[in-house]
């Protein structure tokens, strides 16, 4: 037995202690490596030269708030009084319309920092955020004074939830206050945690603050006040009690708490109310959802909370809160009636709480807590959400990301865009600042780490963090190497794990505040509850709701015959505010009762159609399954309905061709999808390229785009293998080709025009190289790569809400069209949405669902709901209305706003004719042949087209309109959009 | 004398009632389920495959016309979908039984523990399969720089641009073919595994004495002829497993039809019928194919390792 063990026990020894010996060394090497440069002192001067180097040779330079302080670093804030540099009399006020400037002259007695103070009021439903320039003596003085915030003030409707037919709290409505406000201007980034600071030197200055929006702005006041530096919180007391009289001590034990959803008021509408089902939440039940919490994401958002206190003296203030990154914390000012009592009280810190929640008080050098002054009665206490020391480090990432993009341009311009890599490589010759570059981007790194370690709750382990010395280590490596740089540059900008991707990454996390408010306490001696439930209570509780899951039968869905019954395939969200808006204005107005469900799958309708028990209206449907259901005899013909046509006027023409279906009209939109080109303002500027129009111009800029190893983006480019009608279609429709013959017995995809299409679709594939497939194109817009590219909604949602880094440098424009015989461009683009409205033929109550559609995609119900979506749920909530005009009002960026109203003239949909999806694989198919086998076009199509028609003629049999001898018996004709314009102009009786 | 035979007719009549009452009752889960979930729906599928039904409309009687069209007018299902189909079953079937068989062998020849936690691992992608195949194969053959593979292959030079390994139709058959072998070892294999270790050592030894030399006749003589119901279990639930399996090859490409029908297996093709095309006659004529294709084999299966009657 003995000699058995004995080898074992031999190989044991010999083999994996060595191996783990080694991983443990180099693990520990590691470690004590990152552990020694964190501990090391920064050397300032090093960092200094290191940015200064960086802002130097930065050919998109932008001058912002952090250079204007550093170019005044002796200033101090002014002596002397406010100076009101303008003021309307009695009930007056300067209106400025988009572009108007309101032009003043001032007369600064004192040196020094000013905050600037406006009285403003903006009327009118606009929901876009509002923002003003200030120019002084006809200059900008830094960046971010071009954009500064006049923000909304939002309230709750009321407080006294409804409850929805589950028995859950409903959202109340939020209303934006339109009264007068006064408010010190912060840039609309919240860069700086104190109001922006403004240096006037003693003298005469001609002061310009200009409307860049669309709305109206309305300002009564514009007063420059001398900046204020925060008192500490022994000079705060001395003051209040020299001020007020009392005594700084804790009176009697008193506590007040008020939940978070019984807020007065917030700033920005990006703060909303909710219900979080965790039992800690002050405001919870097992058996329904209560409203608990509150919460936002951007800096600069405040919420705020109305206290009355039965007599004047000094109380603590706490928050029960989550922050839920896992990692870093976020920074708040704590203010009281508007302003921010000490220093104490601003930039506090909130640490990460992971899925538990903690109490955050102001807490002095001993663990007792703060005190601050309240007025007898009441009081606001509001907190917002700042950088803090986040600030300097968010701004030299960004900085940097800038400066490697402009860097990898200009190793580009050397190598080409394939690097050859079997030759010599002697970067530094060419390129000197390689390693003075390479050193800075380390040097601010490594301060950045420095910066940040201390608020992140794993220190170096935690994501951020590692990110960040994992994009050090690559430009350790490349300072190694810094010749061969150019067979390394996807470590400095690929799309995943270079330097670039680390540093967006770090900086989503640090640019995000994830910040969950139950509980606000007004106290004085006296202990907080405790800010989680103990282990057995949250044991019980979250028995109760398994339990409760299999008893409660609150969500089933049940066609009810006397009222109007709605399947919708929305998100709950947007379910619940249609319908409280169905309840309080459609049925209100016409007594027709309507009760909305949620269907997640609307292959179901299919099979309940079948079981009978089909609702009266869905809504959400995609083209396909309307068709499915149309061309079965399941639906009712809208066009039917005598005033359908001034209806179907509100609607993008192109939109309803695909719910055509023999000269019925079977569904109507209530959302679009547009198409539009994205591209990098700083990429294009730094390579003088123009923006391109046609797709001439897109194949004239190509070889300069890849050059420098840079690509453009055809949305047929996506992963997936299968290429829908979006990505083939629009190019046959832009070379005036069509799909069907007109009986839909046949593909005409062989004639000329569509077969020009073809070829010139593929051919930017095969002779120009645009790539075949981008993986995210997201991410390669972002990190550069590929700087342009044709968009949907869902791509512009993205970046205009997920890239906070890439604010200000990227732009829509219209997409690439074809120049026809005329001159004309044609800019067809081809969408499909999950958004076909439609009303089951066997429904009872026909006549009353036509009156739900139209209030539904009429222009104030359709406008109200994207504003709704908005305040309620944040800005990722868009809503692209069917509606034009409703679309004209929505609260989008009106820049961007003005390019897809543009564009809606260009929508189409593709036409839907029973066996399409052989046309819509045919068409895949031979894109896939073409670009990936080498097949030639004539060659593709000729194979794709006896099943394409084969099929078409074969569903025709199955629906019999032909007979099996392949006879039409019954008419039938294939409708595009030229007929949905006639008839607009013939019945609509608008256009 | 009557009564006492009639008396003892009627107890037996009454155990014979009993008897087959309480056999009635004992079978009754069984059948009743059975009836409800398999027997009635394969009735209703032939059913159906003689009618056009496009499941809004009531069904029309149409004869032979899906067989005749499935035969004569669907070139995809001769071109594509057959085809693949069986060079899937064959390789995925046999190789599947085959590799299960041998690592059932090999956890056999190791200690308890360690037996126990390599066989969990290795039943593991069966169990969660569904879900985590695709995230996880999706991510190896992913067409990108970032796909495991490309990674790999651009990094040591062996190409420049990576390959679209999930859109392109040389690579997609070989993928799913590759993920679902991985995957393969179910609940054939436990069997195969249990098979194994309760076979009586002492045949082992018996074996040896009557002149056995190497492990490998050990397996031929003794093993495979001492389980084989496990092995005809094992195989029925690969070759099922292999004609049933489809979902793989949609998951991986995110689309039905697979890219140029090159991963179209007779499931997908059933799936794009019925859920697609909204032709559920059709589809049910082509589950009827299936049903026979798998009967078929099993009945190969059964005749390979079914007990026989001269045993």
């Amino acid at each position: 037995m003995k000699d058995k063990i004995v080898p074992k026990l031999k190989v044991f020894l010999f083999v994996i202690i060595p191996v783990l010996v080694v991983v443990f060394a180099y693990r520990a090497a590691g470690m004590r490596r990152v552990n020694q440069f964190l501990a090391d002192t920064a050397d300032p001067a090093l960092y200094t030269a290191a940015v200064d180097l960086i802002n130097r040779t930065l050919v998109n330079f932008d001058f912002n708030y952090f250079h204007y302080q550093a170019r005044h670093p002796h200033a101090r804030p002014a002596a002397g009084g406010d100076i009101a540099a303008f003021s309307a009399n009695g009930d007056g006020h300067a209106v400025l319309a988009r572009g108007e400037a309101l032009d003043l002259r001032v007369t600064v007695p004192e040196t020094g920092l000013y905050n600037i103070y406006v009285n403003y009021r903006i009327p009118g439903e606009t929901l876009l955020p509002v923002t003003v320039s200030l120019y002084i003596n006809g200059q900008l003085p830094f960046r971010e004074s071009r954009t500064l915030d006049l923000p909304f003030i939002f309230k709750d409707e009321h407080k006294n939830y409804e409850l929805d037919r589950f028995g859950d709290e409903m959202l109340p409505p939020q209303i934006r206050v339109r009264d007068w406000r006064g408010q010190q201007l912060f840039d609309s980034n919240y860069v700086s945690l104190m109001p922006l600071e403004y240096y006037l030197e003693a003298g005469e200055h001609e002061i310009s603050l200009r409307n860049i929006v669309r709305s109206d702005v309305w300002i009564r006041d514009v007063i420059f006040k001398p900046a204020r530096v925060l008192p500490t919180h022994e000079e705060y007391i001395a003051q209040m009690v020299a001020q007020h009289g009392v005594p700084y001590e804790a009176g009697e034990p008193f506590m007040q708490a008020l939940t978070a959803n019984e807020y007065a008021f917030t700033v920005s509408s990006d703060i909303a109310v909710r219900s979080w089902n965790d039992p800690s939440f002050a405001r919870f039940s097992n058996r329904s959802l209560l409203i608990n919490f509150a919460f936002y994401h951007l800096f600069g958002s405040e919420v705020a909370f109305e206290f009355t206190v039965p007599r004047a003296g000094f109380y603590s203030v706490a928050f029960h809160y989550g922050n839920p990154y896992v990692e870093a914390s976020h920074f708040h000012n704590i203010m009281v009636n508007g302003e921010i009592p000490s220093a104490s009280f601003a930039a506090v810190e909130a640490t990460a709480t992971g899925m538990n929640l903690g109490n955050l008080e102001i807490l002095d050098d001993n663990g007792k807590p703060l005190r601050v002054f309240l007025h007898e009665g009441s009081n606001i206490i509001s907190i917002k959400g700042v950088r803090g020391p986040y600030a300097s480090v968010i701004d030299d990432l960004q900085t940097l990301l800038l400066h490697i993009s402009e860097f990898i341009l200009d190793v580009r311009k050397i190598t080409g865009a394939e690097v050859d890599t079997n030759r010599t490589w002697r970067l530094t010759r060419y390129l000197p600042n390689t390693v003075p570059f390479l050193e800075a981007y380390q040097v601010i790194l490594e301060e950045s780490i420095r910066r940040i370690e201390p608020y992140m709750a794993s220190g170096i382990h935690s994501d951020v963090i590692a990110s960040l010395i994992d994009a050090v280590s690559h430009i350790r490596f490349m300072l190694v190497f810094p010749d061969e740089l150019p067979l390394h540059l996807e470590l400095l900008a690929g799309e995943a794990g270079s330097v670039m991707d680390y540093i967006s990454h770090a900086l989503n996390f640090i640019m995000y505040q994830n910040m969950v408010f139950s509980q606000v306490f007004v106290y004085n001696d006296y202990p907080l509850p405790r800010a989680n439930l103990s282990f057995p209570r949250r044991v019980a509780s979250i028995t109760e709701q398994i339990w409760l899951s299999f008893v409660s039968d609150r969500y089933r869905v049940v066609p009810d015959p006397e009222i109007l019954n709605v399947w919708v395939n929305l998100s709950p969200m947007h379910i619940n505010t249609l319908q409280s808006m169905i309840d309080g204005d459609f049925t209100r107005r016409t007594g027709i009762d309507v009760r909305v469900s949620l269907i997640p799958d609307l292959n179901r309708l299919v099979l309940a159609n079948a079981a009978g028990e089909t609702p009266d209206i869905a809504m959400g449907l995609s083209a396909g399954g309307a068709f499915n259901l149309s061309s079965r005899n399941a639906l009712h013909d809208l066009s039917l309905q005598p005033d359908f046509w001034q209806v179907a006027s509100r609607f993008p023409p192109g939109s309803l061709v695909s719910y055509i279906f023999n000269e019925g009209v079977f569904a109507v939109p209530d959302q679009i999808n547009f198409n539009a080109l994205v591209y990098r303002t700083d990429v294009f500027n730094s390579l003088g390229l123009a923006v391109p129009d046609t797709w001439n111009d897109v194949i004239d800029i190509l070889p300069e785009l890849q050059r420098f190893g840079m690509d453009f983006y055809h949305n047929i480019a996506f992963v997936d293998g299968f290429k829908g009608f979006p990505n083939t279609v629009p190019m046959i429709y832009q070379h005036g080709g069509s799909l069907y013959a007109e009986n839909g017995l046949a593909s005409v995809i062989t004639s000329p025009e569509s077969m020009a299409g073809i070829r010139f679709l593929s051919s930017l594939f095969t002779y120009h190289a645009l790539p075949t497939t981008v993986a995210s194109f997201f991410n390669s817009f972002r990190t550069s790569l590929v700087p342009i590219g044709i968009v949907d909604n869902m791509t512009y949602n993205m970046i205009r809400n997920g890239a906070p880094e890439l604010e200000g440098l990227w732009s829509l424009a219209p997409p690439p069209g074809i120049t026809d015989a005329n001159g004309e461009v044609q800019r067809w683009f081809v969408t499909e949405s999950n958004s076909a409205c439609v009303i089951f033929a066997d429904s009872p109550h026909i006549d009353a669902a036509w009156e739900f559609i139209k209030w539904w995609t009429s222009t104030p119900v359709q406008a109200g709901f994207a504003n709704t979506m908005q305040t309620l749920y944040g800005r990722t909530f868009m809503w692209f209305s069917s509606n034009m005009e409703a679309l004209a009002q929505a609260p989008i960026n009106p820049d961007d706003l003005d390019v897809i109203l543009d564009q809606i003239e260009w929508l189409r949909t593709v036409p839907f004719t029973p066996g399409f999806y052989e046309l819509e694989r045919g068409l895949s198919n031979i894109w896939n042949t073409i670009v990936f086998d080498g097949t030639p076009p004539r060659n593709a199509v000729d194979s794709a087209m006896p099943t394409i028609n084969r099929e078409l003629t074969r569903k025709m049999r199955e629906l019999g309109f032909v007979n099996a001898a392949g006879y039409q018996t019954r008419p039938y004709v294939v409708r595009e959009i030229d007929w949905v314009i006639e008839m607009l102009e013939r019945y609509g009786g608008v256009r | 004398m009557e009564g006492v035979e009639n008396k003892k007719i009627r107890k037996y009549s009454r155990d014979r009632r009993i008897e087959f009452f309480s056999s009635l009752g004992m079978l009754a889960p069984y059948a009743i389920l059975f009836t409800l979930f398999i027997a009635v729906p394969v009735v209703i599928a032939i059913g159906l495959s003689f009618t056009v039904f496009d499941a809004v409309q009531r069904p029309t009687f149409a004869g032979m016309l899906n067989y005749i069209t499935l035969l004569t007018q669907d070139e995809i299902f001769v071109r594509h979908v057959l085809p693949n189909t069986f060079l899937f079953s064959i390789i995925v079937g046999p190789g599947g039984f085959i590799l299960s068989f041998m690592m059932a062998w090999l956890l056999s020849q190791i200690q308890k523990g360690p037996r126990t936690v390599i066989a969990l691992i290795v039943y593991a992608p069966s169990m969660v399969g569904g879900v985590f195949v695709p995230v996880i194969w999706r991510m190896i053959f992913s067409g990108d720089r970032r796909g495991l593979v490309n990674a790999a292959l651009i990094n040591w030079g062996i190409v420049e641009q990576p390959i679209q390994f999930l859109l392109s139709p040389t690579w997609i058959m070989p993928i799913i073919i590759l993920v679902t072998l991985w995957s393969s070892m179910g609940i054939g294999f436990l069997a195969l595994l249990a098979g194994i270790l309760n076979i009586n050592e002492e045949y082992y030894e018996a074996a040896y004495i009557d002149g056995l030399n190497n492990r490998f006749q050990e397996i031929v003589y003794v093993t495979i002829p001492n389980m084989r119901p496990q092995m005809l279990f094992g195989a029925i639930m690969s070759i099922v497993g292999a004609f049933t399996a489809g979902a793989i090859g949609v998951q991986l490409t995110n689309v039905n039809p697979t890219p140029q029908y090159a991963g179209q297996l007779i499931l997908n093709h059933i799936d794009d019928f019925g859920l697609i095309r909204f032709e559920m006659g059709y589809a049910a004529a082509l589950s009827v194919v299936l049903l026979l294709m798998i009967w078929f084999f099993s009945k190969l299966s059964y005749s390979l390792f079914g007990e026989k009657p001269d045993e």
